[in-house]
């Protein structure tokens, strides 16, 4: 099985380069049958291990000092690689008529990148030393930098982009430090269970992971890099990010907690409580965001949460020695990866699909486009259906299964089952939040000329948006397909997690059916009705300026009963006197955390920092020696310091 | 076969359920007020009329009423009036009960700012947010009613013998006053919102589906009319202890179910509708208590 991850990994890596080399349509279709071709190949090999549930592994030598080339595919790998690779291959085709050459400077530097971005990912996923994990994971950083800068004439691009760099550099060097906590307490660098450590080590080890993978996967307060370098990719880029490159760090975590056969119970709390927290905070700030791509952002962010929140629950179940829990919230966690990695990839690419025919990002510049776009409409209101959680698609079914969980520890009298109450508001805020969406982008009339002059999407983009929308309603509607390869990951999953999905099966299959009959009835039924101009309590002349905005739809909660912190920073000058002149009005891009928290102590920082300016020389020569002596110094200590302990 | 009879039931007893309210109200302001069967005159009416359409509109603004009466419906079925189970009844189908409602939300929300009218939109907005804060209510309330009754679904939290008002009778009390009012807000109900006013500005509920018409909005009214009959079934299951002899509970939980009808008509003569910020409060309020109540029974 490996064989065929491997050609998996060496097809999608050298997609893009088709693109590169032949200039124009030919090259670009070339490199999108390669990247589908890797990924059907990579499929075959994740179907195979999730069917055996069993574990494929292969070492070979290498070179570097205390490395090895080591693989492991196992079912908790597999289960990563799925949204890898189907939306990987699906982005490629959308890619087609979204980004083509014709229309994009960077459409071949961003196919060569997107190939890479997913060997990487993949190779993450499937390393099995730390080494060679370090170095796939510097891939995917790299590679996924040089994704977002895609449109770099733009200064808000290139903004995100920096920070993604530095973010992402943070968090690889927790991962060092976790590493090197690991490789003291197991003597290797292997990739393995942790064998006795105390709590001190086991929690550094722990706190170490969640800051690491947390930034990776941008769990609040390390998300702050997200919003913007989600909304400023090219958008299938976006949904590559979301759906994919999330759930890589999330597999960080997952693995390293793994790693531990008696994780303590505080963990699972601390889980659950910084995920629907962070959720929440996300849903807060998503329902006052003026653009389009970051409120999905957002939703990201949320739903990273309600994942972790699943772990937890996983964690805790683990650490109290319930078998239920722990495959309840196991399953619940890698269900959510996969339904958000296809709802949140559909809604990227409905989002790309908006803005590459009318050119805008604003919410509160669209509206109407469900007639203009019939399929981009329709299936972006499928993932805004799976988005809220909703029964018929499937981001209710891995959502109810968390619900679930938090509901079987509530008997026990354990504090773990407030977690619902929590989970229910975020799920309620997220309703709010792609109502605001749905409503103001799709339905009602076009708010300017952006959207009155929409076209329908390429059919490129349109077959990928049906493959997405067809997968997210197959999952809701079958909520208990997923069984057989949950099983092989959750162990469990069979007596506990099962019973669950067979019952909720029928609820959602007859509520889909049955709205879906009456809908057509009443579609027939009305054909031949008279049609007017919605009834404005006979007001003269409605414009569509008169609708319902996405700011006032959520103005409520985002900017009356939520604590400043997180109300959306808003500038206007209101008309004022008996012959108002100017009025203007604008609402700016906010990101609380990072405005408010890190940009300052990072000021202070780079102030005190200023003193060693010196060393930077901007010579390539000194920044090598630099390199030399720290190696230098290294080699020293490591010779040196046995030699201390022997003098004692 | 139970299923369909209770289909029915819900069905045909729902709208008597309005005649009540408003019979109550009549009665209290000394009035004679519209028949008792008024609700079932209405709805009829809407069926047999045509209607108008908007341009505006698209499919969507036909799903809201579709899903309107589809959800109401398949939520009746979770309770288990006057029998020992419902047709519909698992461990946790609450999730799947709040969430049909949410789904119910989604659709009519959306349906009505399809028709891109300001104030279908404002109506929306509010209904969006002040589900958003009822929803932590139900979802308390359901872990306190899950320690107290030991199970987690509709069936094992309105078929509790009795002994539940020995055991945990504060929790309780807290619960059903929380979730009365969360009733209340989720059928536009004084004090959340006035089903009576003809003002746009004041409603919510009603100013949402001003552009549907005809049959639409006969579904609309009647899921209304269905949502709140569920409502007041699970509030009456909660409090009342079952005999297990359908002679006795079924006459017992329609009795109950009407009682509530009055008393939410007793509501509406006794208090006007809050001021729109006083809302979210009262809301909160209501979450608040319900959270009393599991910590309560954690203890």
């Amino acid at each position: 099985m490996l064989a065929f991850l491997l050609v998996a990994l060496a097809l999608t890596a050298i997609s893009g380069f088709p693109a590169l080399i032949f200039r124009g349509r030919k090259g670009e279709v070339v490199s999108a049958a390669i990247a589908v071709a890797g990924a059907a190949s990579g499929l075959t090999a994740v179907v195979s291990t999730l069917r055996s549930g069993a574990s494929h592994t292969a070492t070979a030598q290498w070179q570097l000092p205390n490395a090895a080339l080591a693989l492991r595919l196992d079912p908790l790998a597999a289960a990563f690689l799925v949204p890898i690779f189907i939306l990987g291959a699906a982005a490629s085709i959308y890619a087609l008529g979204y980004w083509p050459a014709s229309e994009q400077r960077s459409a071949p530097r961003v196919r060569v990148f997107l190939g890479i971005l997913l060997a990487g990912m993949a190779a993450v996923v499937v390393a099995a030393h730390a080494i060679l994990f370090l170095f796939a994971w510097e891939t995917m950083a790299l590679a996924s930098f040089f994704l977002i800068a895609a449109d770099d004439r733009d200064g808000e691009v290139r903004e995100a982009a920096w920070i993604y760099l530095i973010a992402t550099h943070i968090g690889t060097l927790g991962l060092f430090a976790m590493f090197v906590v690991l490789r003291l307490l197991n003597g290797t660098f292997a990739l393995g269970p942790v064998a006795e450590a105390g709590a001190i080590a086991s929690t550094a080890l722990f706190l170490l992971a969640i800051f690491g993978f947390g930034l990776k996967a941008g769990i609040v307060p390390l998300h702050f890099w997200l919003p913007g370098a989600h909304a400023n990719a090219p958008s299938h880029v976006s949904a590559i990010l979301s759906g994919a490159m999330l759930k890589v760090g999330i597999y960080g975590l997952a693995r390293t907690l793994s790693w531990f056969d008696a994780p303590p119970g505080w963990w699972g709390g601390f889980l659950v409580a910084v995920g629907l927290l962070g959720a929440l905070a996300a849903m807060l700030l998503a329902i006052g965001e003026a653009d389009m791509k970051r409120a999905l952002a957002w939703s990201s962010i949320e739903n990273v949460g309600i994942i972790i929140a699943a772990l937890g629950v996983a964690t805790f179940g683990r650490a109290t020695g319930s078998a239920a829990l722990a495959a309840i919230g196991l399953a619940a966690a890698i269900l959510h990866v996969w339904n958000h990695s296809l709802f949140k990839g559909l809604l990227f690419f409905g989002a790309g699909s908006v803005l590459h025919a009318t050119g805008t990002r604003r919410v509160d510049l669209l509206g109407g486009l469900l007639q203009r776009m019939p399929v981009t409409g329709a299936t972006f209101i499928v993932g805004a259906i799976a988005a809220s959680a909703l029964p018929g698609a499937n981001g209710f079914v891995s959502e109810a299964l968390l619900y679930y969980g938090f509901f079987v520890v509530a008997p026990t009298g354990s504090m773990l089952g407030l977690g619902a109450a929590l989970l229910a508001l975020v799920g309620a805020l997220a309703v709010v939040s792609f109502v605001r969406l749905t409503g103001t982008i799709m339905l009602g009339s076009a708010r300017s000329t952006h959207a009155s002059h929409a076209h329908e999407a390429e059919p490129s983009m349109r077959f990928a948006l049906g493959f997405l929308s067809a997968l997210v309603l197959l999952a809701g509607l079958f909520p208990a397909a997923p069984v057989s390869p949950l099983s092989a990951i959750a162990p469990g999953t069979r007596e506990h997690v099962a019973p669950f999905l067979d019952v909720i099966t029928l609820p959602v299959q007859i509520t889909a059916v049955s709205s879906a009959l009456l809908l057509l009835a009443l579609v027939a039924a009305t054909k031949r009705s008279p049609r007017h101009v919605t009834w404005d309590c006979g007001y003269a002349a409605p414009t569509a300026r008169m609708q319902y905005s996405a700011r006032s739809l959520g103005e409520w909660i985002s900017e009356r009963l939520v604590p400043r912190f997180f109300r959306p920073k808003v500038r206007g000058t209101i008309p004022a006197g008996s012959f108002p002149t100017s009025a203007s009005f604008a609402v700016e891009t906010h990101e609380p955390f990072g405005e408010s928290i890190y940009k300052p102590a990072a000021a202070t920082w780079a102030r005190r920092a200023m003193r060693f300016r010196w060393l930077q020389q901007g010579h390539l020569p000194s920044y090598l020696l630099y390199i030399f002596l720290t190696l230098v110094a290294g080699i020293c200590w490591a010779v040196v310091y046995p030699l201390l302990g022997e003098l004692q | 076969m139970r299923g369909l009879a209770q289909l029915l039931l819900v069905l045909v007893a729902s709208p008597l359920l309005l005649g009540v309210i408003n019979r109550t109200k009549a009665i209290m302001a000394g009035r004679r007020g519209q028949p008792l069967f008024q609700a079932y005159w209405d709805i009829a009416k809407l069926f047999r009329k045509g209607s108008v359409i908007s341009l505006t509109t698209t499919w969507i603004f036909l799903l809201g009423p579709a899903v309107a009466i589809v959800v109401p419906l398949l939520a009746s079925l979770m309770l288990p009036l006057a029998a020992p189970r419902a047709p519909i009844a698992f461990t946790g189908d609450v999730i799947v009960f709040v969430y049909l409602f949410a789904l119910s939300r989604f659709c009519t929300t959306a349906a009505a700012l399809d028709t891109g009218s300001a104030f279908e939109g404002m109506g929306a907005a509010r209904e969006l947010t002040f589900a958003a804060l009822a929803e932590p209510a139900l979802f308390f309330g359901f872990l306190a009613l899950a320690r107290v009754s030991g199970g987690i679904s509709l069936t094992s939290f309105m078929t509790m013998d009795g002994s539940h008002w020995r055991s945990a009778s504060a929790a309780l009390v807290l619960v059903i006053a929380s979730w009365f009012l969360v009733l209340l807000a989720e059928n536009s109900r004084v004090p959340f919102d006035d089903p009576n006013t003809h003002l746009e500005l004041t409603m919510i509920h009603e100013v949402m589906v001003l552009d549907h018409s005809g049959p639409a909005f006969g579904f609309i009214l009647w899921g209304a009319a269905m949502k709140l009959f569920v409502y007041c079934a699970l509030i009456v299951g909660v409090i009342l202890p079952t005999s297990g002899s359908p002679l006795v509970d079924l006459p017992a939980i329609l009795g109950g179910v009407l009682l509530v009808g009055v008393v939410i008509g007793l509501v509406e003569s006794g208090m006007a509708r809050l001021r729109l910020v006083r809302v979210p409060q009262l809301l909160v309020t209501a979450s608040l208590v319900a959270g009393f109540a599991v910590v309560l029974v954690l203890r």
